[in-house]
């Protein structure tokens, strides 16, 4: 399944003096729980893919930096997502399951494949931690980050450090396979874990000198899918549901994490 | 020919005329010629666990096993749908499905087919509707004692 990303571009024109960059930034963080129609259940709860019901009190994305990546020979696909190269298994969503677990983005496999210039990144934004439950809407200050050199800016990127939820479970199905109770996901992500979007952002000397950029994060019950909660164990009366004595679980919301729903905007 | 190769081109087949095939139809093609490929054994019945089939862009070869009686074969296994919508079954064979939810309840098929236009892997496609949560998918009796399965979103089957 593919996500259609809206963008929108809104040409202002253009109109650069001596001395002044190309472009200048300007940029906006939103996060926001997701609660699609096909999730919702009963007294605020959210369906998951296995027929458990999850209620948040509290999610929070513990995000580092907002990126914005010039693809260099990455920007073409460079291998066949249904047969990754070596080191890659599943592909899909724009990322590839490499053998040690992390997600790596096709831009990144493909400047491998080529041999040719991987991604650079343009402009990196430091971001705290999002509080996605009650929502987040951040500028982004960026000091001499705003200032954007000549660019085809092919992606956004998002560096996430770690991910924090706690909350209550419950069985949907008419047998329960575990009462009611509360739970807890405490995930410190390996480093370089990201979320990122493609984009089209033209950086020259031709287009608006203006760039204005919102990345939205959505993020939701999803995250605990495929999850078999009656095999978590309980820690301090709550179901630890990233233990580290089942790195397979981890791994889990590591992947429900990287599908994660990321929407940029963009206008100049 | 990649994925996005065989869409392009299908595509400008559209564009002089032709009729583009669904997605869904490409995609399925793809996986059961060229996998990855996942081998599962279905389950005899329900009071074992049942072996999931749920990553996309994933073909499934499912060992089906010997029932009873009559010398034919069957099984189940386990789908997790993390999204409402439509969804297309695409198998090698055209064995008996029945698709249930955790309840117990037969979701019907929206439609079936016996083959596309994209390939002849397909033998049969089924879609249906289903909401987020686990579904028990039975095959058989058949015959046949092994079937692969492809399992792709069909947002705009019909």
């Amino acid at each position: 399944m593919r996500t259609l990303i809206p963008l929108l571009l809104v040409s202002t024109g253009c109109g650069l003096g001596p001395g002044e960059p190309f472009a200048t930034l300007s940029a906006r963080i939103v996060a926001q729980y997701a609660q699609p129609a096909g999730r919702a259940a009963s007294d605020g709860f959210q369906k998951l893919s296995t027929d458990y019901q999850v209620k948040f009190s509290t999610l929070r994305l513990d995000a580092t930096t907002l990126e914005l990546v010039d693809l260099g020979s990455g920007a073409t696909l460079a291998f066949d997502p249904a047969n990754p190269p070596p080191g890659y298994g599943l592909c899909h969503n724009g990322h590839c399951h490499r053998d040690d677990g992390a997600l790596i983005d096709y831009a990144v496999i493909s400047a491998e494949v080529t041999g040719g210039g991987g991604p650079s990144v343009v402009s990196s934004l430091p971001v705290q931690e999002l509080d996605v439950l009650a929502g987040t809407s951040l500028p982004l200050p960026c000091g001499d980050g705003c200032a954007l050199p000549p660019a085809r800016l092919g992606q956004v990127r998002l560096r996430v450090r770690g991910i924090s939820a706690e909350g209550v479970v419950r069985d949907g199905r008419a047998s329960p396979r575990l009462p009611e109770q509360p739970f807890r996901l405490q995930a410190l992500l390996p480093e370089g874990s990201e979320l990122s979007t493609p984009a089209e952002i033209e950086v020259s000397r031709h287009d608006s000198p203006r760039v204005d950029v919102t990345l939205a994060v959505l993020l939701g019950a999803s995250l605990l899918d495929g999850l078999p909660l009656e095999q978590l164990p309980t820690v301090g009366g709550a179901l630890d549901a990233y233990p580290s004595s089942l790195p397979d679980l981890q791994r889990q919301v590591r992947v429900n994490l990287a599908e994660t729903g990321l929407n940029v905007v963009v206008e100049r | 020919m990649n994925r996005y190769s065989l869409v392009l081109s299908l595509s400008l087949l559209a564009g002089c005329g032709g009729t583009a095939a669904p997605e869904e139809d490409v995609e399925a093609c793809e996986h059961l010629k060229e996998g990855p490929g996942v081998a599962v054994t279905a389950a005899k019945d329900a009071s074992a666990a049942l072996p999931t089939v749920n990553e996309p862009h994933k073909r499934y070869d499912i060992a089906l096993v010997a029932e009873s009686t009559g010398g034919a074969y069957g099984g189940l296994v386990s789908y997790a749908s993390a999204a409402e919508g439509d969804y297309a079954v695409f198998l090698s064979a055209d064995v008996p499905l029945e698709v249930t939810d955790s309840a117990g309840t037969v979701v019907a098929f929206e439609s079936t087919v016996g083959s596309v236009s994209s390939c002849t892997e397909v033998k049969s496609k089924r879609v249906l509707e289903l909401g987020v949560g686990t579904y028990t998918f039975r095959f058989g009796p058949t015959s046949q004692s092994s079937v692969s399965l492809v399992v792709e979103s069909a947002a705009h089957a019909h």
